[in-house]
């Protein structure tokens, strides 16, 4: 399967953390799009999403890992289509903890410590970009 | 910005100039400055912009927010649209609400700053990996923050960061010297020392008192103590000075890599009112207080190289200028210096001067590592464990054999320091009249396999990990290379297992 690098535009999306839009599909070919609360910068070719509660997400990539990925860009008033492929979870190391500390943060001014936790840290390779 | 922040160590002004710097640099309209309150275990507001009057003095607990997370993990931390941030907290908040979860919520904690804040960034403060305090700034505007921006605030932080522990020590050493200058005035003996761990009938302790004992009562001005961490290089220059010609006389002591190579110089040689900025007064440096008795000079090895040689120029002519003076001040001191470091090699090295080194080194004690006199580990023991249980109320009535037998087969990488941390550690938690070899908490040998082997049951590996990584920084008193090398790992290794368990070094290391 192709694979694409991610533009340096898109870095600044990704490290100023804005929640996004992730479709996956079961292995039957039901769909389901859920909102999540952070992609992260792992290197040109991976992007991290924030596990937390979306069972069914998780489950999908297991099952097939192809999933898209939407990504609001306010500074050029566009969308960010990437398209993804589930790789791995990570439950420790700098991206998981990275990402960890960002959702503690939000979590703890919020008063959601209590059920706004990180799960895995889940990598995925890109496989393509696109503006919308 | 740097040459106004060295040209202060007064802390208003360094919040001043960090605070205009950041908004010439990045425009931010709000933002704080939190210093570490460890008595607390919180950060306090004591520098803001563009907020009210509220905002100064409020408190921000470890691990709340994101000033308190930043804070915990020693991390940067940078958040940007935080509007859609928020619009996705709430949506979940509903869908708890409406599953009827709604216990699962916890309180929403009062924190400084903007509630409709669009970018926030927070950067921790920090000295050697020790939290000072935590800088941030925030902009109810969408702010996207590039590599840039992070590398920027990064380098404005440390400038601070180091500003901030430079003049935090010089108010600390500024209020010792003050009380130091009044002991001295009174001229008043010290106390007598107990020279009790200077115990061991081993060949090497012998050689050790028997050198003590030819140059303690000498006229010999300069003596280099040597020895690995934790051998007890500050204890022998107090039984120097104490058993000395000089006890009558003033002892002072000063860690020279504990300040910036200004610091040290001001307060080693004193300085002139209105050398620096914040020179309001002439100041008699340690020399001078010491008049009459000995300075100890730890960690010489860290000296820089202008200091080098002025230390030289006073050793050779009991002779120096304070800051800023032109006039030459006369005293008589026994300088008494100490290293870990291979002074010889740094000297070859060109990295400390040859000629300070064989001045310094006119009388020179080696101690040794507790691992060469093995012999001597019973009897530290039980001097430590009458220490530590008549100082905790623990009528602790004996080391069992078998723990002594342990204690003595253990390398004791952290020399006795490290041996006496263990004692203390097991006296505190002892819940019988004797301590056996498990009260002791010894490290596995790499060569005891069985001991590696693991139980059927499992193990807490995170609290394994953990204590194996505080265990061989306190062995190395907080030197991390030292550290790693016992734990067998990268230096960043080591540093990611810091910052991941949240371990900070203890005050005054």
């Amino acid at each position: 399967m192709s694979e694409a690098l991610l533009p340096d535009e898109i870095r600044a999306v990704l490290d100023n953390g804005v929640p996004c839009v992730l479709a996956t599909c079961s292995a039957d070919g039901a769909p389901n799009a859920t909102i999540i609360s952070q992609a992260y910068w792992v290197d040109p070719k991976r992007v991290a999403l924030s596990f937390q509660f979306f069972s069914k997400t998780i489950r999908n990539v297991r099952e097939n890992p192809h999933a898209s990925l939407c990504l609001s860009d306010f500074e050029r008033d566009l969308f960010w289509v990437l398209d993804l492929e589930y790789e791995r979870s990570e439950t420790e190391g700098p991206v998981f903890d990275q990402m960890d500390m960002q959702i503690e943060a939000i979590a703890s001014a919020t008063g959601m410590s209590g059920i706004f936790k990180l799960k895995a840290a889940d990598i995925y390779r890109v496989r393509g970009v696109r503006t919308v | 910005m740097s040459t106004r922040l060295n040209a202060t160590l007064n802390l208003e002004q360094i919040y001043d100039v960090v605070l205009h710097t950041m908004h010439d640099l990045f425009g931010f309209e709000h933002a704080l400055i939190l210093l570490m309150d460890d008595a607390h275990a919180s950060l306090r507001v004591v520098a803001s912009r563009g907020y009210d009057d509220t905002a100064a003095g409020r408190r921000v607990e470890l691990g709340v927010g994101v000033i308190g997370t930043v804070a915990k993990r020693k991390k940067m931390m940078r958040l940007g649209n935080l509007s859609q941030t928020r619009a996705y907290v709430d949506a979940i908040k509903r869908e708890v609400r409406e599953a009827g979860r709604e216990s699962t919520l916890g309180p929403v904690p009062a924190l400084p700053g903007l509630p409709d804040a669009e970018s926030q960034v927070a950067i921790p403060l920090l000295i050697e990996e020790r939290l000072v305090g935590v800088f941030f700034v925030e902009s109810v505007e969408r702010r996207v923050f590039t590599e840039r921006d992070e590398t920027l605030i990064a380098i404005v932080a440390n400038l601070c960061a180091s500003a901030i522990h430079n003049a935090q020590s010089f108010r600390r050493e500024e209020m010792r010297r003050e009380s130091l200058e009044s002991a001295a005035v009174a001229r008043r003996p010290e106390p007598a020392f107990d020279f009790e761990e200077l115990v061991g009938a081993s060949p090497a302790m012998d050689a050790v008192r028997a050198l003590l004992r030819k140059i303690v009562k000498s006229p010999a001005s300069t003596i280099l103590i040597t020895g690995a961490n934790g051998t007890g290089k500050d204890l022998v220059a107090k039984v120097l000075h104490v058993q000395g010609p000089r006890a009558a006389g003033p002892f002072m002591n000063i860690t020279c890599s504990a300040l910036a190579e200004n610091l040290l110089e001001s307060e080693l040689f004193g300085h002139e009112r209105g050398a620096f900025t914040d020179a309001h007064k002439q100041k008699r440096g340690l020399l001078e207080l010491a008049d009459g008795g000995s300075v100890f000079l730890d960690e010489i090895g860290e000296m820089g190289p202008t200091l080098q040689a002025k230390l030289l120029r006073f050793l050779e002519e009991k002779t120096f200028k304070r800051v800023g003076g032109s006039e030459d001040v006369r005293v008589d001191v026994r300088v008494i210096a100490a290293t870990n470091r291979d002074l010889a090699r740094m000297v070859r090295e060109g990295r400390f001067r040859e000629d300070l080194y064989y001045r310094l080194r006119v009388v020179p004690i080696e101690l040794p590592p507790l691992k060469d006199r093995a012999g001597d580990v019973p009897e530290l023991t039980k001097l430590f464990v009458r220490r530590f249980s008549s100082e905790f109320g623990k009528p602790i009535e004996r080391v069992s054999p078998e723990a002594l037998a342990a204690l003595e087969a253990y390398e004791w990488p952290g020399n006795v320091r490290e041996l006496r941390n263990a004692v203390e550690r097991a006296v505190l938690l002892a819940e019988g009249p004797v301590l056996e070899a498990e009260d002791f908490r010894l490290p596995c040998s790499t060569t005891d396999r069985e001991a590696l082997r693991l139980a059927p049951s499992g193990l807490g590996f995170e609290e394994l990990e953990r204590s194996l990584v505080v265990q061989a920084l306190e062995m190395s008193g907080w030197n991390k290379a030292q550290a790693a090398r016992l734990l067998g790992m990268p230096r960043d290794w080591l540093r990611y297992r810091i910052e991941k368990h949240g371990l900070t070094p203890p005050e005054g290391t």
